[in-house]
């Protein structure tokens, strides 16, 4: 199910009502756990097993970690996230390591057909995936007790809301929240709507809208002139945020609803001043998932400027594969990771005012960051290269973007509104009901008239 | 009093996505609906005159894509003698066409939705199978073999007939239908048809504007990528596959003991009507030397046609008056021949 769809305003008007209606948070926390079971079965629903194979495997790992000491203790953090990345690594890149060495197999055995495994990828595998070895990895460092109820710390993982497409949560901000029991809580409700209604209208009015030009550039790259690849380039970087945010903003909204918060996403991603700033306000959640058990195990900065650097140069590279398993996302992850390496955090342009000095590195970080999506859009590396030389040739082309003029216009005018109240007004709280009720009116108008209702899949649900 | 409220919804949406579930218990609401006339005063009055697309993507209100359904069939009943046992295993297109328009043929069946069927030939007569598919459903359907294979009939029965759907998708489809078919909602579809038309020049849906306005087409024809598509490239291993399997089709018919098997796919109306970019899917098939199954050609009968306009509806997916004759004179021709063969 997703979120843009009428089965899951039913579902969650239904789970919503319910929720308040049960006095217990025993029961509270069965109803949130079995309504997650059925939001994920809508997709594949023999996959839930394989949850639930992890889930069990983690559980059990907590508390014999917890109980454990030295040796032990490291044995069981590994059998747990052998169990994890081994089934991440079955799903997602067997299939991609097979085919990036069949050149290779079909030196050494001419004709041998490869066991290519035809399978579709479980939902949000990657972020569940992440959620679970957080919690296993706190509990081996001590920082979190061992969750004995298997069901709040089922609930942990499958939490509906974030299941599929992150924020990837820790373990210390959830499974106090699960006990916790949440009284009803009229503000909260509002200040839930008016994010998810925020991350509609992204979707729905500013994604959906601008994918259709992205989708028409992108794949008549060859006969389009650099203007309008460019424009669908830029178009891409925005889509990309609009879809994701929109999606963090529902998942956020829709768990706010119940007084349960979710960490923040994004931060105004755009208007950062370089790549690695940029990288603390894009996807947050995985950001700070790769630092905290990545880069600080592999030594962070302790160990000098040149294994810094290498630390640095591999999370990048490991969170492209994270994406997806094509060799674009790891050049998408491994020019991140020279950017960051080499471009300084706040960069010095000299003798420009500052407000100059500001909007000059904003704009070029945007420029950078839009060619980088480039190789993250593109279906090979060979498209994404002939995409970006299309651009910085100058060629000739068409000019159709794939929109019409007046299109045009409309989904700059949304672009502009968004970032504007990104900018200015960050809090979706929203303190007089009439208020609340007009907005909503107008949001849900907006979203009606102007949205584009084809059932598209968020970006991030294929990782 | 708000928490009889709050049950009454839970109960509400809780029924409405259980019912939503079964396709089937929604089709026996709308049987229900319709039997009680229910469809005419408030619920889902809707049905488009003007085409199937034009239905699907609200636009009934604009006149450029309000073209009356008026169809002639050429009556043949009496005028030829008929020895052919005619079958057509084929889709709307053919479906509602009656037996007396074919030439020389005696009995007449047609089994819609390219569905495998329990008719036995008589050995005694000429059986004549036509096997009609619109280009876009062709690669779809071969790679569901079970429509043509006699021997997995049960295969397909437990895929409940259409194959299998996404439950979300299928859900999503039915909630729209309970909550939001009543005619006092589908002003508001209307209005949002309208002002993505007339602002945007796109249409709402699955539908797309032909490059020239005239034409309403299914968007899944004229995207860049699916099974569906006119512009989609396709693979030798692509073709291969259809090739191979329309083969083992006219194989396992012909053993039957069809006298003949052939083959028709009805282009996508964007095929015809708007070339550039065509994959060329159907003369790579008709073309291809490994195919034994003989193709009734209406594909190169509708490009030499010297107004391609006049052969489709312009808000419907299917072909006008002026299609279907053409379609009908190649059959013929075809019947003809092969009524004076010896069986």
């Amino acid at each position: 199910m997703i979120f843009n769809s009428i089965h899951f305003l039913v579902f969650f008007m239904v789970v919503t009502i319910l929720f308040f209606q049960l006095k217990q948070q025993k029961l509270r926390v069965w109803l949130l756990l079995l309504s997650s079971c059925y939001f994920y079965m809508t997709f594949v629903p023999l996959y839930i097993l394989i949850l639930f194979f992890t889930i069990i495997i983690d559980y059990v790992a907590g508390i014999y970690i917890h109980n454990s000491a030295g040796h032990k203790r490291k044995m069981l953090l590994v059998v747990s996230i052998v169990a994890n990345v081994g089934i991440l690594v079955f799903y997602k890149y067997f299939n991609f390591l097979l085919g990036s060495f069949e050149p290779l197999i079909e030196y050494l055995v001419p004709h041998y057909q490869l066991p290519y495994i035809d399978i579709i990828l479980p939902i949000g595998l990657s972020f569940h995936t992440f959620q679970a070895m957080s919690y296993t990895i706190e509990v081996y460092r001590g920082n979190q007790k061992p969750e004995r109820n298997f069901v709040v710390y089922a609930l942990y993982v499958m939490y509906y809301p974030q299941l599929v497409a992150g924020p990837i949560e820790r373990p210390q901000n959830m499974l106090p929240q699960f006990h916790e029991y949440r009284k009803y809580n009229w503000d909260n409700i509002k200040e839930g709507i008016s994010r998810m209604l925020w991350g509609f209208f992204k979707k729905v009015v500013i994604a959906d809208r601008v994918s259709i030009a992205v989708d028409h550039c992108f794949y008549n790259h060859e006969n389009l002139s650099s203007v309008t690849l460019l424009i669908g380039a830029m178009l891409y970087s925005i889509q990309i945020y609009c879809d994701f945010s929109g999606y963090s903003d529902i998942a956020i909204g829709a768990s706010k609803v119940m007084g349960i918060n979710l960490m923040e996403n994004f931060n105004q991603p755009y208007i950062s001043k370089s790549v690695s700033e940029f990288w603390t306000r894009w996807h947050i959640s995985l950001s700070t998932w790769f630092r905290d058990y990545l880069y600080i195990p592999l030594g962070g900065n302790r160990k000098g400027e040149a294994k810094r650097k290498r630390n640095v140069f591999i999370v990048f590279l490991l969170s492209g594969l994270w994406h997806g398993a094509n060799w674009t996302f790891v050049i998408w992850g491994a020019i991140h990771g020279v950017l960051v390496t080499i471009m300084p955090h706040k960069p010095n342009i000299g003798k420009l005012n500052k407000y100059a000095a500001s909007a000059f590195l904003i704009v070029a970080n945007f420029i950078v960051v839009t060619f980088c999506w480039v190789f993250f859009r593109a279906a090979n590396i060979g498209e994404a290269i002939d995409y970006i030389w299309g651009i910085v040739t100058m060629k000739s082309g068409g000019l159709n973007a794939g929109l019409n003029g007046v299109e045009l216009v409309v989904s700059v005018f949304f672009i502009l509104v968004m970032m504007l109240r990104e900018y200015k007004w960050q809090k979706h709280f929203i303190q007089k009901d009439s208020s609340f009720w007009v907005y909503l009116s107008l949001m849900v108008i907006v979203c009606y008239f102007f949205g584009v209702f084809d059932e598209n899949q968020f970006i991030y649900f294929q990782f | 009093m708000k928490k009889i409220l709050a049950y009454i919804c839970v109960i509400i949406g809780i029924g409405l996505v259980t019912t939503s579930v079964s396709s089937r218990t929604l089709a026996k609401i709308w049987e229900w609906n319709n039997q009680n006339a229910m469809n005419d005063k408030w619920y889902g009055k809707y049905k488009s005159k003007w085409g199937d697309l034009t239905r699907m993507a609200y636009l009934d209100h604009v006149v450029k894509f309000q073209e009356p359904y008026e169809y002639e069939y050429p009556n043949y009943h009496d005028s030829t003698k008929g020895s052919i046992n005619l079958c057509i295993i084929g889709d709307s297109y053919t479906a509602d066409l009656p037996g007396y328009i074919f030439k020389g043929v005696a009995t007449y069946q047609h089994f819609k939705n390219v569905r495998p069927f329990t008719y036995t030939p008589d050995p005694t007569k000429k059986n004549v199978l036509i096997i009609e598919i619109t280009e876009r459903f062709v690669r779809g359907i071969l790679r569901n073999r079970y429509f043509f294979d006699f021997s997995k009939r049960s295969d397909y029965a437990a895929t409940g007939g259409d194959g299998k759907k996404n439950l979300s998708a299928v859900v999503n489809k039915n909630l729209e239908y309970l909550l939001f078919d009543y005619n006092f909602i589908n002003r508001l579809k209307f209005l949002k048809a309208e002002l993505n038309y007339y602002l945007f020049n796109r249409a709402s849906g699955n539908i797309s504007i032909s490059k020239d306005g005239n034409f309403l087409f299914f968007k899944s024809t004229v995207i860049n990528h699916g099974i569906y598509s006119s512009y989609a490239p396709i693979s030798d291993t692509e073709m291969n596959y259809v090739v191979n399997t329309l083969n083992s089709i006219y194989t396992k018919y012909k053993s039957l003991g069809f006298m003949e098997v052939c083959l028709s796919v009805i282009p996508n109306p964007a095929t015809i009507l708007q070339p550039e970019g065509y994959n060329g899917f159907i003369p790579l098939l008709q073309n291809d030397k490994r195919l034994i199954m003989p193709c009734l050609d209406v594909y190169n009968k509708f490009k030499q046609t010297s107004d391609p306009a006049s052969l489709y509806r312009v808000g419907d997916t299917h072909w006008n008056n002026n299609g279907m004759q053409v379609w009908l004179k190649v059959v013929n021709k075809r019947l003809s021949v092969l009524n004076r063969k010896q069986v």
